[in-house]
């Protein structure tokens, strides 16, 4: 018996094509509905903004009669995110008009996507913390607010280091307000390097770091030899830094020139020295490892270095990057924008909350909570940054190496999957022997050049 | 009970007319009536079926079909997901697909992946299904064991096995070391990447196919097997004369969950790999994302998408027609 009610369905085609008939017409219900909610979203072209609605916000008892609630979307959790909610904490306390609520999104990769999907159903937060490569999409997209006319005569470009400041600059227009930034730091493993008889810095050159690596392959660590260098799998700034020191770049504006020059000599020099030397490896975390100590070198962000030192039980040392044939810094991490499409009075009080997060005082709480740089002038005189730069030289080399520092080739930052495609080629350089070079990023780059193909005329309007 | 009325009025064969009666005589205009009064008679309990109905059906449309339907137009567009609306380009997007070489390398991957994990739950499963079917001492404790890995959640399983995996202090290192073997860079080599895949997608997924199979063995019926033992029968033809089939439908079942699941990895690519080196472990599933939320890219994840969905309704119909032929129910 109850199998054969089970077959039924199966058999009983009549049955099935008339509930099909009556999804379909219940489906002809729905189409109307849901696509006017679309219809809503999509028109909304009108260039001033201000009609979107806001997301959820929650302000506990105390703050729950402000005039203005602000909701600020971050990319960061642990020790970094912690800091920032103090900072909002004490912004929420040290004024009585502006609620402020940080609401994590999970990483970069992640908080993006959500950010498009708030755009989409038209209901948004007032600040985004956008990372450097992930802002730029917002803005050929016309989702972003120009901040020239919120800056004043006390906070302005004067006050912060300029060279981080005029990233978030298109033209004279300022987009995106640099916080925490960083750039790569060249670790070095003190115990490791001094039991192999090396000087206690990192390499000049690639080459030297090379040389080096014969001595550092003598040592063993868990009964195997000591690796000289963990690449890392998933990021390209690192490889990015390394283009520019072999004299290549990956892209001119949004002319790719990932398969042509440096690039490929430095790709092809990592391969060999990866598969012939076998001095480097791909690493699954090059910043676990290189803490874990079972390898010697790494490169990885300022902003890491806190969480090495909790981690690491051997001296960390930290040195400007190797240079080839020339230096090469690139900056990273992140900073905040404010949406376009929130009302003129969210955005006002959005400000404040920037304002007060780029205080000299509270950047350099910022700074000394996380190994990010130092983004406003006067927060190095802040007593107790001004001490830590003094006392601890890995701090001050971030500083140091700053000047030297440019922005990231453009293919990076403004296509949206430019960074995943150039990760998958570097990945197919360091995971895969038999590949070459210049086919994978002959591949690479075409797969860019279609990309940069569909966003050049929203580039060009912005920088053409 | 409305389409029980339904088919017996409609339906059941009709009694044999009777040999003097021709059509239009009053015996059929006689039935014709009857049957219209019967339909008059069922619209209102169509009209209440459809209404009860109807809540689960709005939402089956709103969240099932509406989107799949939606897919649909959004692959025949471009659109990037933040600005203006989605510009139609026709067919461009599979053109674009169907030519591409990471595309057919996604395919393949896809194949590659979901054919051996499916071939490989079936045959490990089956194999320890009648391990745990032995009368051996501890085997509820061992048959929880293997179970386990099925409930923990698969972010949670590839976390595990990227430090299982990791060539310089993993678990893999330390075995393969007793044996006199170097560990593989796991993850991060562009030949042993899909391997590995595979073997964290297996350990998780064999534990339950061997609980299903177990069920299936525990239930087929003494006496075939002691007839076979009087026929003579050894155990290998015993197992396979016998057991195999009978276990067809369990079999099936387990093929259908499998590829289905595997058709849908993504959790654990996530964590494990992320698609790389490169596109080396690349599916399907983890193309459609790639698509979708690194190039924002709507029309190519939605028509990548189309194309999971139509080779999950081919693989549908084939195992439909195939239990049908082919699947012994007891």
């Amino acid at each position: 018996m109850r199998y054969r009610t089970a077959q039924r369905p199966l058999t009983g085609r009549r049955h099935s094509r008339r509930d099909f008939l009556g999804l379909a017409a219940a489906a002809g219900i729905s189409v109307p509905l849901l696509s006017s909610c679309a219809g809503g979203v999509g028109g909304d072209d009108d260039d001033s903004g201000g009609g979107m609605g806001q997301v959820d916000v929650n302000p506990p008892s105390q703050y729950r009669d402000r005039e203005y609630n602000v909701v600020m979307w971050s990319a960061m959790g642990g020790v970094n995110g912690e800091a920032l909610d103090a900072l909002v904490e004490k912004f929420n306390e040290s004024q009585d008009d502006i609620y402020a609520e940080v609401q994590f999104q999970g990483p970069y990769h992640e908080s993006a996507p959500k950010l498009t999907a708030a755009l989409q159903a038209g209901s948004i937060p007032d600040i985004a913390m956008l990372a450097d490569t992930f802002w730029g999409r917002f803005l050929l997209n016309d989702v972003l607010e120009p901040l020239n006319g919120y800056l004043t005569d006390d906070f302005n470009r004067d006050h912060y280091v300029e060279t981080l400041f005029d990233e978030g600059l298109v033209g004279d227009e300022l987009y995106w307000l640099s916080f925490g930034r960083s750039t790569p730091l060249f670790y070095y493993n003190k115990d490791l390097f001094a039991e192999a008889g090396l000087p206690d810095r990192g390499p000049e050159t690639w080459t030297e770091l090379r040389e080096w690596g014969a001595e550092l392959s003598r040592l063993t660590v868990e009964g195997q030899s000591l690796k000289t260098h963990a690449f890392t799998r998933d990021d390209d700034w690192q490889f990015m830094a390394a283009a520019w020191q072999f004299g290549g770049r990956l892209s001119d504006g949004l002319d790719v020139t990932i398969n042509d020059g440096g690039a490929v000599e430095a790709a092809e020099w990592q391969k060999r020295f990866v598969f012939e030397d076998e001095l480097g490896y791909m690493a699954q975390s090059s910043a676990t490892d290189f803490g874990a100590g079972v390898v010697a070198t790494a490169m990885t962000s300022t902003g890491a270095l806190r969480g090495i030192y909790e981690n690491a039980r051997f001296e960390v040392g930290a040195d400007f990057l190797p240079a080839e044939v020339q230096r090469g810094v690139p900056t990273g991490g992140m900073g905040f924008s404010i949406l376009k499409g929130a009302s003129q009075e969210r955005k006002d009080a959005s400000f404040e909350l920037l304002k007060f997060l780029g205080q000299p005082a509270n950047a350099a709480e910022w700074t000394l909570a996380t190994g990010y740089l130092p983004i406003i002038k006067a927060a190095m005189d802040e007593p107790e940054l001004a001490q830590r730069i003094a006392e601890d030289p890995n701090y001050s080399i971030a500083i140091d190496q700053l000047p030297e520092a440019e922005p990231s080739d453009a293919i990076r930052s403004y296509l949206p999957n430019g960074t995943d495609l150039i990760i998958g080629g570097i990945q197919r350089v360091y995971g895969n022997r038999s590949e070459a070079v210049q086919d994978v990023f002959d591949q690479v780059a075409d797969e860019l050049r279609a990309g940069a193909d569909n966003i050049r005329d929203s580039y060009d309007r912005y920088f053409g | 009970m409305a389409s029980r009325t339904a088919s017996t009025t409609t339906g059941a064969p009709a009694p044999r007319p009777d040999p003097g009666s021709t059509p239009g005589s009053p015996r059929t205009i006689d039935r014709r009536a009857q049957r219209r009064r019967g339909w008059r008679r069922n619209r209102g309990e169509y009209a209440l079926f459809l209404l009860l109905l109807s809540p689960n059906l709005l939402i089956i449309a709103t969240f099932e079909y509406w989107p799949v339907i939606y897919n649909a137009y959004l692959s025949m567009t471009r659109w990037n997901m933040l600005s203006g609306v989605p510009q139609w380009v026709g067919l461009d997007n599979y053109h674009t697909l169907l030519n591409s070489e990471t595309f057919h390398q996604v395919m393949r991957n896809t194949l590659a992946f979901t054919g051996t994990v499916v071939i490989g739950s079936v045959v490990l499963g089956l194999a320890l299904a009648v391990l745990f079917n032995q009368r051996l001492h501890g085997r509820g404790l061992v048959r929880t064991v293997a179970f386990a890995p099925h409930i923990v959640s698969g972010a949670a399983v590839a976390t595990l096995w990227l430090f299982i995996f990791d060539p310089n202090y993993g678990l893999s290192r330390v075995v393969l070391n007793q044996f006199g073997f170097g560990s593989p860079r796991w993850v991060t080599d562009s030949d042993w990447a899909l391997a590995s895949l595979i073997i964290v997608y297996l350990w998780k997924g064999v534990g339950f196919v061997a609980i299903v199979y177990l069920a299936g063995l525990q239930s087929l019926p003494e006496e075939l097997y002691e007839a076979a033992k009087i026929d003579g029968a050894g155990a290998w033809t015993t197992f396979r004369r016998i057991t195999l089939p009978l276990l067809s439908p369990v079999t099936f079942f387990v093929m259908v969950i499998t590829i289905i699941g595997t058709f849908q990895a993504y959790d654990m690519i996530a964590v494990l790999t992320g698609g790389g080196p490169g596109n080396a472990t690349t599916t399907l599933s983890w193309y459609i994302y790639e698509q979708g939320f690194q190039a924002f890219d709507a029309g190519r994840a939605a028509a990548s998408a189309m194309i999971l969905f139509i080779i999950l309704l081919i693989v549908t119909g084939l195992q439909t027609k195939f239990v049908q032929r082919r699947v012994h129910y007891q």
